[in-house]
């Protein structure tokens, strides 16, 4: 195996540094705090203590009252326990005579006095009676395990946006890591064409390389200049040569030339295009990354506790059941950015991407500060609409930027990209909101997603570049309405978005950003721990993902069959049983399980299921174009995050959460089965198609 | 050897070249430092600063909610001994007793389930109605419940129930804010300060590493760019493999490239050397 380019390891030491310096920093932090808190927090515990002793010891002087003797008091320790139980940085309680223990729970041994409170029994003063009732001298430590999850979860966060900050502040710095990589790798091959230059990391690298690329390519127009005259004047002879020999001579000359044209590049195949297309894509995509994934991040802030906020508004004079209320945010904001996809593809291109970027910044700007002042439901979902048209607008125009200012070479390395800020977004987003919401509160952190919206708004305003002639292959993602009839007419593409797709997708949404946060807080967690969760699905789709990806190609190379209708069956099938198994008895485990199970599954269906699009419409694609088929895939699939919430809220409210979560998952078995019935024959075999991308 | 003449482009001297582009390369590291820093210790911080008023707000609430449970439990012995709720005689006499319990008490009264003041500390409220928007809160619990009216003052309450489990009351206690935000302002100054410290020391320590890769990396490759030309001795070869398998390669390359354009134009090879 080859190992990576010297650069590339440099760019991943540089990485590594940068997590191994913020892990440090964030447990230099804690242990400095440790102290504070433990100096901060005991006296309050010991006050509590204190508080529990005295209400211990006015119930034990009501028996005094009634002339009973101290030792004959019952069920003593039985009530011990229970205060104990309730409070758990008490370590012991204990009844005393005279300083020995007439009763007691918990553990005294290792609990310092200054750990403990003491306080007479009142009517038992004549036997000397007290109460005292001790500090878990590992409490605060206890508390700052508890905070352990966090921690990690703030250390992953920064390590994913210290890249985006990167890429954001020294943007130029990638770039060359890229340009370097790429001229090197092909001087390898022996391409000695002009490359973009490094404008910063290894010039002087750049520049030697340049300057050798530019050596060669002089040397082969020399070549070429001199073999050009002599074949001009090959009738002359100067030198008194024989014809024959001259014309062998030339013949060896000629064979020399092809030779060096065959195995090495002496000017860009592409006349240039090629270097000006990665030059602007690196461009666009610097400019463009930073406003855009802090717009997706405004909205991925309130993943996590959307449900609750708007479960706590007024519904004014409506009369919906408050599981149903907890949905319709997230409904109205799918809903809308389903139903905007046929337009928007042409909307943007007719008012430029940059135009149609600044509006939708300015739209979710508008839409975040309003989400967070709203006083009823129906105001909440009008700017939940309002959200879901500026998330599409954003998420359409920066797509389409990428797809303008990119060729066929760097289109896919754009998307990747694009789809990586998306991912990228989807990790930090929840996660934080979750934190930030159980510690200002759900409005607070609407407020602060409004404000990441005015930051990108002024970011995108000052750096997002003019648009750009489009290609005629760089057309958008979209679904429009002849499309939308032909596709539509082909049975099995049908089935497979009814089966599949649509499944996928409302299974997705009904658990991870509806039933599970509800089913969290419900169980006395937090917000934190909901964010914690969609971080873990997030984290599991970056990671296994392209591992997946990749397997389905290397089946697919190796085997004669497509392996894609198995594993999309097989992803729908473990997605169903994800939610099954919230019938086991685990508590919070349970949603982890989910969870986890659910990231396989999706992770599994994913790419094979876009794949399986192209296999299933080859006549469509070729009638109507891949986009438009793709366009109503994606919809279509989007209908189904739109449909998510609401059928969970029904079942919700019908038969609790164990039967909701069952149900759904039963279901999405089912299509599973019916799926692996209708699709899991073999396929007359095609050459893979490039997918667009889209995601959600 | 072609490697052997001066090459168009190719860098006079190592040291000029990395000087002239440290100043605004360690201004970019810098500012990365400085922000990804900055992120970790701020959300550290923040995360430390809510667990800290969670657990503080957390403990205080506990320990006026065990006296309201202390209150609640008196009511609801009085009340299974068929005493009114309005006419429990020691109710005035244990609520004034534990009024004077605990210095972060502002008053304890007991109310009707309407909201009506039947008992209080301050004999002045007798009578009045708690405000709706606390009875509000205190439905939607079924035992406990608490809220923050004002920056100063917090409220918990406990549902008292007769025999039949039916909601008669609430026991309420206000108690005094002023303990939280002093020993908040406490923890939040001595928190500034080290997450300041430590987001100083950090910063400058994460910018000083990676200005020592960048300058490392950088001497690679100007090592790298020297072995191209073939012009200096060994020592000058990148250290490392993969850096020095990309020069030897490309140099192959070369080689192999002007093997073929000397044969096809072997005049044009010797004028440009």
């Amino acid at each position: 195996m080859k190992a990576p380019p010297y650069i590339q390891n440099q760019l991943w030491m540089a990485m590594a540094a940068i997590l191994l310096v913020v892990m440090t920093a964030i447990v230099a932090t804690v242990s400095f705090m440790y102290v504070t808190f433990d100096d901060s927090i005991a006296p309050q515990v010991l006050e509590k203590a204190g508080t529990a002793g005295r209400s211990l010891s006015g119930l034990l002087g009501q028996a005094a009252s009634h002339d009973i003797p101290i030792e004959k008091l019952v069920g003593v320790e039985a009530l011990f326990a229970e205060i104990a139980k309730k409070h758990p940085e008490i370590s012991h309680i204990a009844l005393l005579r005279e300083g020995n223990a007439v009763a007691m729970t918990g553990n005294s041994s290792g609990v310092p006095a200054a750990l403990t409170a003491r306080m007479p029994v009142s009517g038992y003063e004549s036997a000397k009676a007290e109460i005292a009732v001790g500090i878990d001298p590992r409490y605060v430590r206890k508390l700052f395990e508890e905070m352990a999850l966090d921690l990690l979860v703030v250390a992953v966060v920064t390590l994913f946006v210290s890249l985006e900050l990167l890429y954001f502040l020294a943007g130029g710095l990638v770039a060359d890591v890229a340009a370097l990589k790429a001229r090197v790798a092909a001087m390898s091959r022996g391409g000695f064409f002009p490359m973009p230059q490094a404008s910063a990391l290894g010039q002087a690298w750049s520049r030697a390389l340049d300057a050798r690329a530019a050596d060669m390519a002089q040397q082969y127009h020399d070549t070429l200049a001199a073999l050009r005259a002599r074949l001009k004047g090959r009738h002359a002879n100067e030198a008194g040569e024989p014809r024959h020999e001259r014309y062998h001579a030339l013949r060896v000359r000629l064979a020399a030339l092809r030779n060096a044209q065959t195995w090495f590049s002496f000017v860009e195949p592409r006349g240039g295009r090629r270097a000006e297309a990665s030059g602007n894509a690196a461009l666009v995509l610097g400019a463009m990354r930073a406003p855009f994934f802090l717009l997706l991040l405004a909205d991925d802030l309130s993943r996590s506790f959307m449900p609750m906020f708007a479960a706590g508004l007024k519904v004014g004079p409506f009369a919906i059941s408050p599981n149903m209320v907890a949905s319709l945010p997230i409904f109205a904001f799918m809903l809308v950015v389903a139903l905007s996809q046929p337009v928007l593809g042409g909307w943007s291109e007719r008012n430029g991407r940059r135009r149609s970027f600044l509006a939708g910044a300015l739209l979710a700007c508008c839409a975040h500060f309003l989400s967070a002042q709203v006083s009823s439901l129906p105001e909440l979902l009008v700017w939940r609409a309002i959200g879901g048209a500026a998330w599409a607008i954003a998420f359409v125009a920066a797509q389409g930027y990428i797809l303008d200012h990119t060729d066929a070479k760097t289109r896919t390395s754009g998307l990747a990209a694009f789809v990586g800020i998306i991912m990228v977004s989807l990790v930090c987003g929840p996660s934080i909101g979750g934190i930030l919401a159980d510690g200002i509160g759900h409005r607070a952190t609407l407020v602060v997603g409004g404000a990441m919206t005015a930051i990108a708004l002024v970011l995108a305003w000052r750096r997002l570049p003019p648009d750009a002639a489009r290609e005629p292959a760089s057309a958008a993602v979209t679904a429009t309405a002849p499309g939308l009839r032909v596709a539509l007419a082909n049975r099995r593409f049908m089935l497979l978005l009814v089966l599949a797709a649509v499944p996928a997708k409302v299974i997705l949404i009904a658990y991870c950003f509806y039933l599970i946060p509800l089913y969290i807080v419900e169980a006395g967690s937090t917000s934190a721990m909901a964010g914690r969760m969609i971080m873990l699905y997030s984290v599991m789709m970056v990671l296994l993902v392209p591992v997946m990806a990749n397997w389905v190609m290397g089946l697919r190379a190796r085997h004669a069959r497509e392996p894609e209708a198995l594993f999309v069956a097989a992803g729908l099938a473990l997605s169903g049983l994800a939610g099954i198994a919230m019938a086991l008895p685990f508590g919070l485990l349970s949603p982890l399980i989910v969870v986890l199970l659910l990231g396989i599954g999706q992770s599994l269906s994913i790419s094979p299921q876009a794949a399986m699009v192209a296999e299933v419409c080859r006549e469509e694609i070729r009638s109507i174009g891949q986009s438009a088929v793709y366009g109503v895939y994606r919809m279509v699939e989007r209908f189904g995050n739109a449909i998510g919430p609401v059928i969970a809220a029904a079942l919700l409210e019908l038969a609790g959460f164990r039967t909701a979560f069952i149900a759904i998952g039963g279901a999405v078995l089912l299509c599973a089965a019916v799926f692996a019935l209708v699709f899991l024959r073999p396929f007359p075999r095609i050459e893979a198609a490039v997918v667009p991308q889209g995601s959600d | 050897m072609a490697g052997h003449r001066p090459a168009p482009g190719k860098p006079d001297g190592k040291g000029d070249e990395l000087i002239r582009n440290m100043p605004a390369i360690n201004r970019k590291l810098f500012w990365l430092a400085f922000w990804v820093i900055g992120f970790a210790v701020f959300m550290t911080g923040l995360l430390l600063y809510f667990k800290y008023q969670s657990v503080f707000t957390g403990l205080q609430r506990d320990r006026v909610l065990m006296v309201a449970g202390e209150i609640d439990d008196i009511a609801e012995k009085s009340l299974s001994l068929g005493q009114d709720f309005w006419e429990i005689s020691t109710l005035q006499e244990v609520i004034e007793r534990r009024r004077n319990a605990d210095r972060i008490f502002l008053g304890i009264e007991v109310a009707g389930s309407d909201g009506k003041i039947a008992y209080a500390t301050d004999l002045a409220r007798i009578g009045s109605a708690l405000p709706p928007e606390w009875l509000a809160v205190f439905a939607r619990s079924s035992r406990f419940s608490s809220l923050s009216p004002s920056p100063s003052e917090a409220v918990v309450a406990s549902t008292i129930r007769n025999s039949f489990a039916q909601g008669a009351g609430y026991a309420v206690i206000r108690y005094s804010r002023q303990p939280e935000q002093e020993a908040m302002l406490v923890f939040t100054r001595r928190l500034l300060l080290i997450c300041v410290t430590v987001f100083a020391v950090f910063t400058m320590l994460l910018y000083v590493t990676l200005a020592w890769l960048w300058a490392r990396t950088d001497r690679e490759l100007v090592r790298a760019a020297d072995a191209l030309f073939g012009e200096v001795d060994t020592l000058s070869q990148p250290h490392s493999h993969a850096l020095a398998a990309d020069v030897a390669e490309i140099r192959k390359q070369i080689a192999a490239a002007q093997k073929q354009l000397a044969i096809a134009s072997p005049e044009a090879m010797e004028a440009q050397a």
